[in-house]
């Protein structure tokens, strides 16, 4: 039994020209301390697959049909109070642009403090300022005591990326969804983050949900991969499998399409 | 034949402190260039955010004057042009940007974004734009039909084809692509980079390709130079990238990602080996 399983979501958006679903039937699991890839041009239905699995699509959207199974506990099933236990806490998310996710008018610190006593309410002040400070010292921020009280706008993108991560895993998730982390950054940069986020996986032995476009970034870091298109699973397998045999069109169009040097 | 030369630009941005503070640092975002492009060249650009690459390409087209340095196109200095010569030479050079989703009027139709170029150097009468217009959108891959739509019905290449049509609608000589495919996925990525090498054979164009990826540049442009803080490190021919000498430039190769999973392991050697020197 993986740690997390699912089974036939549909996640629809209403329309002008009635219900589009997003998510069409699509099938998943994640082991424990597995790097899975979510593979798929934009559109595809990629991103909505995240958000569903942390119940956060927006208004126009209702998870229509599935079950997301996670440790034995149906997420879909559970009271809104609950849901917000393993928001943050077990499974959480981080986003493209870390130049938007973060709030301009607190400091770095608080924002992480923040997150890690929403999710502890017993735990002091000053435990969750200790705790903010380590967290920065292991994504790699120098200077931590420092970085504490500046602001995101006195960080570079990749720093901020690297707070967007600190702030995820302050609650040692079991699982982190991370949604195109390096997109918006350099290449130089994105191949950091990679290797950051690698590094803190080993270390904490935690499952990653890597959604990108990119296959030379699934390449880096993937165990299993899965191609989705318009909303549909297409193919999916071991990411040597994947690179070494692709079956499916669309997987070797995507596949084509990556620039090589 | 060379096409526009650059000569010694510098440009400097002054840091002001506090709201009311005087400018008593500057900034070097271009430190001393010189840089030419030939005729139906395409010269990519590459370093990392904040190097000063866009700015070198707004410096290039006039749109931004140097703080020092020529910037001299087809044989003019365009700092000592009248604003009317200006005007005129500006058809000749475009620029296409990166966001296509910012760049687009979204009250515009598709057809009057596209043939306003037109309009406003006046090659083109009322009764024709129309004709014109879908003319231009289908060169760049789209339907006549669409010069009716808006933006916001395009997807993202679908809009940075209308960013090309309207960049190519006068016939220029010279475009800078400012990250053209960077907000695009890869699919989507590798049509927009065939349709501009297809255009720039059709029009015999010259580019000036702005990019901070090196697999994207490497695979379009005849020679690249590799920028860092304001100053061009190395210059080579794009075949040759991957024989690059300057360590900033090999830290930049080093840094793409391999799409070979196969490849991991012995990657993760070489980028232990690399830390070790």
């Amino acid at each position: 039994m993986g740690l997390l399983e699912i089974k036939n979501l549909r996640t629809c958006f209403s329309t002008d020209k009635g219900e589009v679903p997003a998510v069409d039937g699509v099938s998943l699991s994640v082991n424990k301390g597995e790097v899975v890839s979510i593979v798929g041009g934009s559109g595809s239905g990629k991103t909505v697959l995240g958000l569903s699995i942390l119940r956060l699509v927006s208004e126009q959207g209702r998870i229509a049909d599935g079950e997301i199974i996670f440790k034995g506990v149906d997420l879909l099933k559970l009271p809104l109070v609950e849901m917000r236990r393993i928001r943050g806490r077990k499974i959480s998310m981080i986003f493209q642009e870390p130049m938007t996710s973060l709030n301009p008018v607190f400091t770095i610190g608080e924002q992480i403090e923040e997150a890690i006593r929403i999710h502890n309410p017993k735990i002091s002040k000053h435990e969750a300022e200790e705790n903010a400070c380590e967290i920065l010292n292991l994504v790699g921020i120098a200077d931590p005591v420092r970085r504490y009280s500046s602001y995101p706008h006195e960080f570079s993108g990749g720093m901020r990326q690297r707070v967007m991560i600190a702030m995820a895993l302050s609650c040692r998730p079991d699982l982190l969804i991370a949604d195109e982390p390096t997109t918006a950054l350099d290449v130089t940069i994105q191949s950091e983050i990679l290797k950051l986020l690698e590094s803190l996986q080993a270390k904490f032995g935690m499952s990653i949900i890597l959604i990108t476009h990119d296959f030379g970034i699934v390449a880096q870091i993937a165990d299993r991969v899965y191609v989705m298109h318009n909303g549909k699973v297409v193919e999916d397998g071991d990411v040597r499998q994947i690179f070494g045999a692709p079956k499916d069109d669309y997987t070797k169009k995507l596949l084509a399409a990556v620039p090589v040097l | 034949m060379t096409l526009l030369e650059l000569n010694n630009i510098t440009k400097l941005f002054p840091v002001r402190r506090g709201f009311f503070g005087k400018a008593s640092e500057f900034v070097r975002a271009v430190d001393g260039i010189t840089l030419s492009l030939n005729e139906k060249e395409i010269l990519g650009l590459v370093g990392e955010s904040g190097c000063g690459k866009s700015t070198l390409g707004r410096i290039a087209l006039g749109l931004m004057k140097p703080t020092s340095g020529d910037v001299i196109f087809d044989g003019r200095d365009i700092s000592s042009l009248s604003k009317n010569d200006l005007i005129k030479l500006r058809s000749r050079m475009q620029i296409i940007f990166q966001d296509p989703f910012s760049s687009l009027n979204p009250r515009m139709p598709a057809g009057d974004i596209v043939s306003e170029p037109l309009v406003i150097h006046g090659r083109c009468k009322n009764k024709e734009r129309l004709s014109a217009a879908a003319a231009l959108l289908e060169s760049v891959g789209l339907k006549a039909e669409h010069v009716y739509r808006y933006p916001h019905e395009f997807s993202g290449g679908q809009r940075q084809r209308i960013c090309i049509a309207r960049a190519i609608a006068l016939n220029p000589k010279f475009i800078v692509a400012d990250e053209p495919v960077s907000a695009l996925d890869v699919a989507v990525q590798a049509e927009i980079l065939a349709l501009l090498k297809e255009l720039q054979n059709k029009f015999n164009m010259a580019y000036l390709f702005v990019s901070h990826d090196l697999r994207v540049v490497s695979k379009l442009c005849d020679r690249v130079a590799v920028m860092k803080s304001g100053k061009i490190v190395e210059i080579m021919p794009a075949a040759k990238i991957k024989e690059a000498g300057h360590p900033y430039t090999r830290n930049l190769l080093a840094s793409v990602p391999i799409a070979d999973p196969f490849r991991r392991e012995k990657i993760d050697c070489v980028a232990n080996a690399a830390d070790v020197c």
